[in-house]
């Protein structure tokens, strides 16, 4: 075996742990120079006044000033950020629910499924950025036969005004946001085509209707894509053209009392609200717990406790060995003793 | 565990940047700040001093330095038509073979943050058109002085009177920053066949505000279910500039100062005429739907609007097209009431020299070829002749702009080549698409062409929109008088709610007041860090 090398213990797996480095380090390149580092800096210019001059960028430094002014002087930001937070906390369950309904239709066998799928996801290709806005500029972003100022009439009469102006709001915009369900739908059609249909062959033999079927099955297999797709729509719709407040943020840049800095101290406030919004979120749906995964964890605690109990009783019976052992073995000692 | 940690922090760190949001806004500023000067910026700064022929000498010898006879390179960013400013730069760089020009077209959207992504990494325009509002440029202290250059000019003395008089670019400071370079006279557009079908008389041409207001109210007619007018450009931006005495802007803006009186009353008659029905109804409103049948429908193209209040290139684009000859629409222009001073308004796009340009002189002289001399003026109206579009279409379609420069040919041959006068029209015939004939007769040609004479000797006294002569205008719009969430916008509370504007008046004056002051003392320490001090 002249020339075969030892392999250490470990080595193999803290090779194989490198080459998976090696394949993402352009994403952690990435990721470092243009989305880090931008954003480091962009917290650097919020706590600056910064001038952009032809002979470089001037920066003083002013604390967290720019951010208090937001409070004190900028109205428009703070109540943008008011409605920005409810049309979204009203909008993303919309967004998520019709996803998953189509996600649902395009998974059947019906004909001309590729075609319906291709038309289901168009509009992420061809409605962005500009088109998008003229497509909402033209009207074409709400349903015609809506009459949307009757329902926020009637919203208003039985909401708080707030309220009323965000529901409204989703219903003027009614088509974008199912434009905005593409991606979605996708990731809901990948989740439902890994569901194995035993399972709901085994739940019809058992004589569960589709409705049960969606509940106990389907729902609880696709779980963890509704929280990637709450989140995905979330950032979508938070950092999109059409967003009134990266409209505001993008001017302000441009103000003469606005500024680089000011711009960033508000990017900044929104993007707390936006990881807020995440949170909620994410709370909302990791906390609920289906019928299974209830019974589920109702079985791992009855389990740990069997096990505790196993362990109890086997813990008893060997000290009750040793304990008979040693009784034994006094007795013996003692019967020997007699007999000597 | 180590796994665990890594896979963590990759997710931590790719949601914290989906997170971020507002990439364009803030995070995504370019990252070349190597030249961030700190607080210090001035230290570095003062190009135009850098230069041989500098702008102090000039303003000595009381005329304009010679060019320079060095190889050079001059780039102008702007968002004109681009093979006419490649035209105007061909003519510049025969004239002046030893200049090299770049000129860099971008589109209108984003603009103003392109030239400043241009300004941070380090590669300035020599000179460069902004986009409406100035106070990025002013607050970045993006243009260079050119006064003394400007004052030197004898040519200066042969432009629009409006930008000496209201001394445009100057910003209300003491330096002349930049000026305007395209010039689009406002119109109000008269449909002389509805005035016939009315059996009433067409306005005259000199005609003063309240002959306006009374020819909106006499062109309405429900019998005949016409409307007086319609606006695009609105009727309070111009009251001001046409009933004051000396205003020179929006708002009662005096070059100093707001006065709102002007302003209040222009909202309340406004208000007046909407409230009274000689406004057009708005678009998608039940109104619209009454009175044509078409929500969507545009007043104007109803045929039953005696004015539309519009700028100048809607002539060219629409109003001038066989689509709306063929309904019989007979549109001429009108420019705004023309005030004691003599101002009209007119959309004016400015342009300046950077502050840190190394050849201020010659970019200055590049400048004036893109805008406002003679020279390059007589360059594009070559170019019209014979320069399509990509879209086969003629040049001049793409909202040419008026000379800015005065000078009697130049307006001669302007006129004489794109517009009908009574004289002649020699050039694009409106012909019907379907036969080739033409759409306008000679007999037509005469019966319009004394009002666009009448328009183009009228025009020629243009003041702009606030935000790009005003500092601190557009913050003022966007925080005191537009709609803030539930609160609807000033002009609004006066026609929905019925207030009166004058209430409002004294509040306003002081926020637009205070608006402009923030943003000329941001102007000030911009310029006093690269070395030049702002008076205003």
């Amino acid at each position: 075996m002249k020339g075969s090398r030892k392999i250490k213990p470990g080595q193999l797996e803290r090779r194989e742990n490198a080459i998976g480095y090696l394949f993402i380090l352009p994403w952690l390149i990435g990721i470092l120079v243009l989305v880090l580092w931008p954003m480091v800096q962009s917290f650097g210019y919020s706590l600056n006044k910064i001038r952009l001059l032809p002979q470089g960028m001037a920066k003083l430094y002013v604390g967290f000033e720019n951010y208090s002014q937001i409070f004190l002087k900028d109205p428009d930001f703070i109540m943008g950020l008011e409605s920005y937070l409810l049309e979204t906390l009203i909008a993303v369950p919309v967004i998520v629910a019709f996803s998953l309904i189509i996600a649902m239709l395009l998974n059947q066998k019906i004909s001309c499924r590729g075609i319906f799928r291709m038309v289901f996801f168009l509009p992420i290709i061809i409605a962005s950025g500009p088109v998008m806005q003229q497509l909402a500029d033209q009207e074409a972003a709400s349903i015609p036969m809506m009459n949307v100022t009757m329902i926020e009439q009637l919203l208003d009469e039985y909401l708080p005004h707030v309220l009323a102006v965000s529901l409204t709001s989703v219903f003027s915009n009614m088509i974008t946001l199912l434009w905005y369900s593409g991606v979605q739908i996708l990731i809901f059609l990948a989740a439902l085509q890994k569901i194995d249909t035993s399972l709901y062959e085994a739940a019809k033999m058992d004589g569960g209707s589709k409705w049960e079927c969606f509940w106990k099955i389907t729902l609880p297999t696709v779980k963890p894509m509704i929280l990637l797709n709450v989140v995905y729509t979330v950032i979508f719709m938070s950092n999109n053209e059409q967003n009134a407040l990266i409209v505001l943020i993008y001017d302000t840049m441009l103000s003469a009392t606005g500024g680089y800095g000011y711009a960033s101290a508000m990017a900044w406030l929104y993007s707390v609200i936006e990881s807020a919004i995440v949170i909620f979120f994410a709370v909302l749906i990791m906390g609920r717990k289906d019928v299974y995964e209830r019974r589920a964890k109702k079985y791992q605690r009855e389990l740990r406790k069997q096990k505790r109990l196993e362990k109890k009783i086997r813990k008893r019976g060997e000290r009750n060995e040793r304990n008979y052992a040693k009784q034994k073995e006094k007795r013996q000692r003692k019967h020997s003793k007699k007999s000597a | 565990m180590k796994k665990k940690m890594v896979s963590f922090m990759m997710t931590a760190a790719l949601a914290a940047g989906l997170l971020s949001g507002c990439g364009g806004g803030s995070g995504s500023a370019p990252a070349t700040d190597s030249a961030s000067t700190g607080t210090n910026a001035g230290a570095n700064t003062d190009a135009n001093a850098s230069s041989g022929d500098t702008a102090g000498d000039t303003a000595a010898a009381g005329e304009l330095p010679a060019m320079t006879t060095d190889e050079i390179t001059l780039t102008y960013m702007h968002f004109d038509n681009e093979q006419l400013v490649n035209r105007v730069a061909e003519a510049f760089m025969d004239k002046y073979p030893n200049i090299k020009v770049e000129a860099q077209a971008f589109s209108t959207d984003g603009y103003n943050d392109t030239l400043l992504n241009l300004v941070q990494s380090g590669q300035t325009p020599d000179c460069f058109m902004i986009l409406g509002n100035c106070d990025f440029a002013l607050s970045n202290a993006l243009l260079g002085d050119m006064t003394p250059y400007w004052e030197a000019d004898p040519e200066n003395q042969n432009i629009l009177p409006s930008i000496n008089s209201a001394r445009l670019g100057y910003y209300g400071t003491d330096k002349k920053l930049a000026t305007p370079i395209k010039f689009f006279p406002d119109a109000i557009y008269c449909d002389l066949n509805v005035f016939e079908t009315l059996n009433i008389e067409a306005p005259s041409t000199n005609w003063t505000w309240d002959e306006m207001i009374n020819t909106f109210k006499a062109a309405t007619n429900t019998d005949a279910g016409t409307y007086g007018f319609n606006q695009f450009h609105s009727v309070v931006t111009y009251y001001p500039i046409s009933n004051g005495n000396n205003l020179i802007g929006e708002f009662g803006w005096d070059g100093k100062a707001y006065h709102m009186d002007q302003w209040a009353a222009g909202v309340n008659q406004w208000a007046e005429l909407v409230n009274g029905k000689y406004h057009a109804p708005y678009g998608d409103t039940d109104e619209m739907e009454a009175w044509t049948g078409d929500r969507t429908m545009w007043a104007a193209y109803t045929g039953k609007l005696g004015f539309q209040i519009d700028a100048w290139w809607t002539y060219l684009n629409l109003f001038d097209t066989p689509d709306y000859r063929n309904r019989g629409m007979e549109w001429v222009p009108y420019t705004t009431p023309a005030s004691q001073s003599g101002y009209v308004f007119g959309v004016l796009d400015f342009g300046g020299i950077s502050s840190s340009t190394k050849h201020p002189r010659e970019a200055y002289e590049l400048l004036k070829w893109m805008g406002w001399g003679a020279e390059g003026w007589q360059t594009k109206l070559d170019a019209y002749q014979d320069v399509e579009t990509y879209a086969d279409l003629p040049l001049y379609r793409q909202s040419m702009p008026c000379p800015i420069t005065t000078d009697a040919d130049i307006w001669k041959e302007f006129q004489e080549s794109f517009y009908p006068t009574a004289a002649t029209r020699t050039f694009q015939a409106v012909n019907d698409p379907v036969n080739g004939e033409a759409l306008v007769t000679a007999d037509e040609d005469t019966k319009y062409g004394k009002y666009f004479d009448d328009f183009f000797a009228n025009c020629k006294n243009p003041i702009p929109f606030g935000d790009c002569q005003i500092p601190g205008f557009a913050d003022f719009l966007d925080t005191s008088y537009r709609a803030v969430g539930d609160t609807l916008g000033v002009e609004d509370q006066v026609r929905l709610e019925g207030k009166n504007a004058s209430d409002f008046a004294a509040e306003l004056e002081q926020k637009a007041y205070d608006a402009n002051q923030a943003a000329l003392a941001a102007a000030k320490e911009a310029y006093q860090m690269i070395g030049i001090e702002l008076n205003y």
